[in-house]
């Protein structure tokens, strides 16, 4: 079974982000604005690589889909923070509507003979646990049965933490939720055409069996100003992390205090724009 | 694990006083039993019960269960003895009659005297005195834990939610219903519990179940039938809109028929 992570990173679709814009440049102005740019490579470098990198299953392909005008230094930079992660394919795309560009990444990616896969979704700001892969595919082997009838199927780890970076640390919420983009993976059998692109993340239950699973922490989601879905989900009751947290998530996402801080140091953002 | 060798067990309060679990809250025992026992909700409560709950019980597929109807000790003989000749057909059934005493515990104790001392996880399940399953409930529940038969051995409890039926409403004029999925409602929501584990279906918030076990969630069946009516504890707390329920076409009275036994005349004639 194939498992491919997919991860839209700066890249400027036709429709489907919130802030909406009357021409591709000032979309492209928009999303390649060097303090944005900083503020998304702060996340994607602290959080969401060290997560890949620290993967007890190394067996997954991760789709970066970047738009083809990424500004030479940034796309540079992605490259180099990306080396030593065999799994990770930087993918440029022309510009297509969001669903439709990711869908045909992943097809692309199964190739005609199209296998069986576990696809999972990864905002560019996020992170998964270590184990996500690994625990993702035990909970497929414990459903084989299952899907003898209903070939496609939905897992979902709904424990994790909001989360917001500052220029040393994280300040953190525990929360479970309900069929979230991350901590979130779906099964498709071989052979079929379509792509967890084609199914809204909080209708998956509408349309397939899934298993929800709460025991162990699982995902860090981002919140921040330069965020998509932040203007709905403002940050509330985020606190500094416990010694507890701060082991807990260190051991499991790879996630801690001296990486962000060297990250952050490097990468510096003007005064609120962060 | 063998599903088949899985006690099915079913729980069902029907006007039990409990103190506390309860939306409505009552001042003493006295109160809440005048609140239960008042005839025009008993009335109420004995139509759906033999209208929606019991068709569906009767018709199983697989009749391999136990149907545990929980009652207080104080129910009016008349209407214990109209509860006992409704269930005289249904061998499955067991009236448990109790002190009035507080939900969690005395449901915990009522599931435990039905289980069995058996090696296999048991499945449990709950449903409101107005709520039904479908007729395939039972066959399917063991179905589905056999298909995800390794997630059970990995944990104490693990949840197995049909999320897709009817929300129901019935009276002399026939069914008005509308279709529903609800992921975590209660009726066609079961755990299967460890062997090894003390607590059962009643001692978890059922919508909260997720987050203290895995959830198995089975969609595209309908498997529940949700009542509402007049005196539906959820419903009693000001500002609470009325669900608005249409009648029902031929096509859904066949449909409901089939799938949960339940029969629009049986219906008309009880609550006539």
């Amino acid at each position: 079974m194939r498992v491919i992570g997919l991860c839209r990173f700066s890249y400027p679709a036709v429709g489907g982000f919130r802030r909406m814009h009357d021409t591709l440049e000032e979309r492209e102005a928009y999303l390649y604005d060097d303090a944005r740019m900083a503020v998304r490579f702060r996340h994607f470098e602290a959080l969401t690589l060290p997560s890949l990198r620290a993967q007890t299953n190394p067996d997954f392909t991760f789709l970066v889909i970047i738009g083809e005008r990424m500004p030479k230094k940034w796309l540079d930079r992605l490259h180099d923070v990306t080396t030593g992660l065999p799994q990770v394919r930087i993918t440029p795309t022309p510009p297509l509507k969001h669903r439709l560009a990711l869908s045909l990444a992943i097809q692309k990616e199964l190739g005609d003979e199209r296998p069986d896969s576990l696809q999972f979704r990864l905002d560019d700001d996020d992170a998964v646990a270590v184990d996500f892969v690994q625990q993702a595919l035990f909970a497929v082997r414990r459903t084989g049965r299952f899907r003898r009838e209903s070939p496609r199927m939905a897992f979902e780890f709904n424990n994790g933490f909001s989360v917001q970076m500052t220029d040393e640390t994280l300040l953190v919420k525990p929360e479970f939720s309900g069929f979230l983009s991350c901590g979130l993976a779906v099964v498709f059998p071989a052979g079929d055409d379509k792509t967890i692109m084609n199914f809204g993340h909080h209708k998956l239950h509408l349309s397939m069996p899934a298993v929800i699973q709460p025991s162990l922490p699982m995902y860090l989601r981002s919140k921040h100003d330069d965020n998509d879905s932040g203007r709905k989900f403002q940050p509330k009751g985020l606190e500094p992390m416990t010694n507890t947290q701060k082991a807990m998530i260190e051991d499991r996402f790879n996630v801690s205090e001296a990486h962000i801080a060297s990250v952050c140091a490097d990468l510096p953002v003007p005064p609120g724009q962060g | 694990m063998n599903p088949s060798d899985m006690q099915v067990i079913g729980i069902c309060r029907f006007s039990y006083p409990a103190l506390g679990g309860f939306q409505v809250e009552h001042e003493s025992v006295k109160e809440r039993e005048e609140f239960l026992y008042d005839p025009v909700r008993m009335e109420e409560r004995f139509g759906t019960f033999e209208t929606l709950t019991l068709p569906p019980l009767r018709a199983q597929t697989d009749q391999g269960f136990t149907f545990a109807v929980v009652i207080g000790t104080s129910l009016p003989a008349p209407y214990r003895e109209r509860l006992e000749a409704l269930l005289a057909d249904i061998p499955q059934a067991r009236i448990i009659a109790r002190e009035p005493g507080r939900h969690r515990p005395v449901m915990k104790e009522v599931v435990n005297s039905l289980r069995e001392d058996r090696k296999a996880h048991s499945l449990q399940f709950r449903m409101d005195d107005d709520d039904a399953v479908g007729v395939r409930f039972v066959q399917r529940l063991r179905e589905v834990a056999g298909d995800v038969s390794g997630l059970i051995r990995a944990n104490r409890y693990v949840g197995i939610d049909f999320n897709q039926g009817f929300t129901v409403r019935v009276d002399a004029s026939g069914i008005h219903a509308k279709p529903s999925v609800e992921t975590l409602w209660t009726p066609a929501l079961a755990i299967a519990v460890s062997p090894h584990a003390s607590r059962g279906i009643l001692n978890f918030s059922h919508a909260k179940l997720s987050r203290i076990m895995p959830v198995v969630s089975i969609t595209g069946e309908d498997m529940f039938i949700r009542g509402h009516n007049e005196f539906n504890d959820s419903r009693q707390k000001d500002g609470i809109k009325p669900v608005r329920l249409a009648r029902i076409d031929a096509e859904t009275a066949t449909h409901l028929k089939r799938v949960f036994n339940i029969d629009e005349d049986h219906v008309r004639d009880v609550h006539r």
